[in-house]
């Protein structure tokens, strides 16, 4: 996997290459989609035949509306390069932050 | 001074949840764009890049024009901002200059401290009371603090001045915060909150609500979450097409360039103007800008499945416990401890409230005085038992109380009950409401019988009159 313009939603990896998701909340409830579908497992495997590039969309509902604090971040591991997005609750009002990775399969 | 306050009201910018949200992930990427400016960098595209705020673009095109029918409902939606609060609540503190004036430095200190948000003020008659939390007081302080949070977090006093004191009757009644009209302090701790959402238990029913599909709901708040998910990865999905793509880079980087040269003070206006160029410079389909309208409108059903959700989650229990100090005129001084005990349970089909009193004289006391001056406790349980039309909501209540207390003229402790079953309806207007209630007590005053009686009263909930 690698990263491009040192932007870590912006990534590209080979073709049958495995990533790795990991989840981190605290006050959030986090979903994901990959490739418009609920992605519930710890791993997905990209293929040229299926989609490219491959999105995987994340949204982080924020659930202390009171004091604020909540965040998430989601990381995609894959050939030793860990690319990290997190969603940090800019304020207590705040309620959901979203971003979409995109995975360029070369 | 309340029309006062509402005028002010009335002027304070209006927006709808979904477009307070927008708001929010605007101040947001300024914040990321004043950093980049503070590190003496340039603004450069990727931080207007959409994969990273998704929700800032669709939102921001959705309401460029009231062009969907969801945009226009969405905006009718319209709530007074922050500001509302602050100034209402301004007003409310300087009621208290209306019957009592205040002067010295006590006051000046307790006022500053209200201003501030330290401590809360409220005014009954010629007395003034103050609460506050020690750790609040020092967080209010700071700029740009958050709540407090911890074990310390839990504690609050209270401070209660009777403005009569120390003056003639003929006078009118003057707050100086001296000792002699401290008529009572007092000390709150909350030994247990799961209604904060810092508790484990909060979140935990947080999480369970999540995915439960509850009542008045087609779709879960997870559901909706992911509706939004779908919108967003075809909007970046169309937005990497080569057309949309071109485009969406020559807009970024211009936009770029603008908030780069921008001053401090211009920069939302400036990050404004470019979002509205945006839906002009990209050649959005028809079906692309309905779809938007579509995420407004789902958008909006988030939030309104987020607020459900979180009421819920906040229905746990909360216990407390509290010592009063009392400082009545000529009279030994009193100490009350009260427990204090609310709880909701099924879902918020069940609220249990809950305290137990008792009060002491302290001091030296006269002979043949006891000690124990009162003790009571009190329990209630509320069972909405529905809507009954338009949200509006029939509450079945029961209540029991017992005292034990010195009874003239005989002087002798009794203990009297009471016991209350009670129907609230609620009419038609915001507000009325008409409870119906069966209460049946050990006695009434002094007379030394059972007494059934049966009430009906009305209430009117003044605030949300206030909140039209």
């Amino acid at each position: 996997m690698k990263i491009h313009n040192d932007n870590p939603l912006d990534l590209a990896g080979e073709d049958d290459e495995v990533i790795t998701v990991t989840i981190a909340r605290s006050k959030a409830q986090v979903d994901l989609l990959l490739n418009g579908k609920p992605f519930t497992s710890a791993t997905f495997k990209l293929e040229k035949a299926k989609s490219d590039p491959f999105f995987l969309a994340v949204g982080g509902v924020y659930t202390d509306k009171k004091k604020g604090g909540g965040a998430f971040s989601v990381s995609l591991s894959g050939s030793g390069i860990t690319a990290t997005q997190t969603g940090v609750q800019f304020s207590p009002k705040e309620a959901r932050r979203s971003f979409v990775f995109t995975i360029d399969v070369v | 001074m309340l029309a006062v306050s509402l005028a002010l009201a009335s002027s304070a910018r209006a927006q709808s949840p979904v477009q307070a949200q927008l708001n929010i992930k605007k101040e947001s990427l300024l914040a990321a764009v004043r950093d980049q400016k503070t590190k003496q960098a340039q603004v450069q595209s990727v931080n207007l890049d959409l994969r990273a705020n998704p929700e800032l673009y669709l939102l921001s095109i959705a309401f460029a024009q009231p062009r969907g029918t969801a945009v226009a409902r969405e905006l009718a939606k319209v709530v007074e901002t922050a500001r509302v609060d602050k100034q209402l609540g301004s007003g409310s503190s300087a009621s208290g200059s209306t019957s009592v004036t205040e002067k010295g430095a006590v006051p000046e200190i307790l006022a500053f401290a209200v201003e501030n948000g330290a401590l809360t003020k409220s005014q009954s008659g010629t007395t003034i009371s103050f609460k506050g939390n020690p750790v609040g007081i020092v967080n209010s302080l700071i700029a740009d603090s958050l709540p407090p949070t911890g074990p310390l977090s839990r504690l609050a006093f209270g401070l209660e001045f009777d403005a009569s004191r120390g003056s003639d009757e003929s006078e009118a009644p003057v707050f100086e915060g001296d000792p002699q009209q401290l008529s009572a302090f007092s000390v709150k701790y909350e030994i247990l909150n799961h209604r904060d959402p810092d508790s484990r238990q909060f979140q935990e029913r947080a999480d369970r609500l999540y995915t439960q599909q509850r009542s008045g709901n087609t779709t879960t708040t997870r559901g909706i979450n992911q509706t939004l998910l779908a919108y967003e990865t075809n909007f970046v999905k169309g937005m990497t097409e080569p057309a949309h793509q071109a485009a969406f880079n020559t807009w970024s980087a211009a936009a770029a360039t603008a908030l780069d040269a921008a001053p401090e003070e211009q920069l939302m206006k400036v990050l404004d103007e470019q979002l509205a160029l945006l839906p002009a410079q990209v050649p959005f389909t028809t079906e692309e800008l309905a779809s938007f309208d579509k995420y407004v409108e789902f958008y909006g059903k988030l939030l309104d499945s987020r607020d459900a959700l979180l009421d819920l989650a906040g229905q746990g229990a909360v216990m407390s416990l509290e010592y009063v100090n009392s400082r009545p005129v000529e009279q030994p001084t009193e100490s009350t401890f009260k427990w204090l005990y609310e709880w909701s349970a099924l879902d918020g089909k069940m609220d249990v409230t809950a305290n137990g009193l008792l009060t002491v004289l302290n001091g030296t006391i006269p002979d043949g005085t006891e000690r124990l001056k009162s003790w009571a406790i009190a329990a209630q349980a509320d069972f909405p038992l529905g809507s009954i039309r338009q949200g509006r909501t029939l509450i079945f209540s029961l209540s029991g109380r017992a005292e034990g207390t010195v009874v003239a003229p005989t002087n002798d402790r009794e203990t009297i009950w009471l016991g209350q079953a009670k129907l609230t309806f609620p009419v038609k207007d915001a507000g009325m409401k008409l409870p119906l209630s069966l209460t049946v007590a050990s006695r009434t005053d002094l007379i030394d019988e059972t007494v059934v009686r049966g009430n009906i009263g009305l209430t009117f909930n003044l605030d949300s009159l206030l909140g039209m």
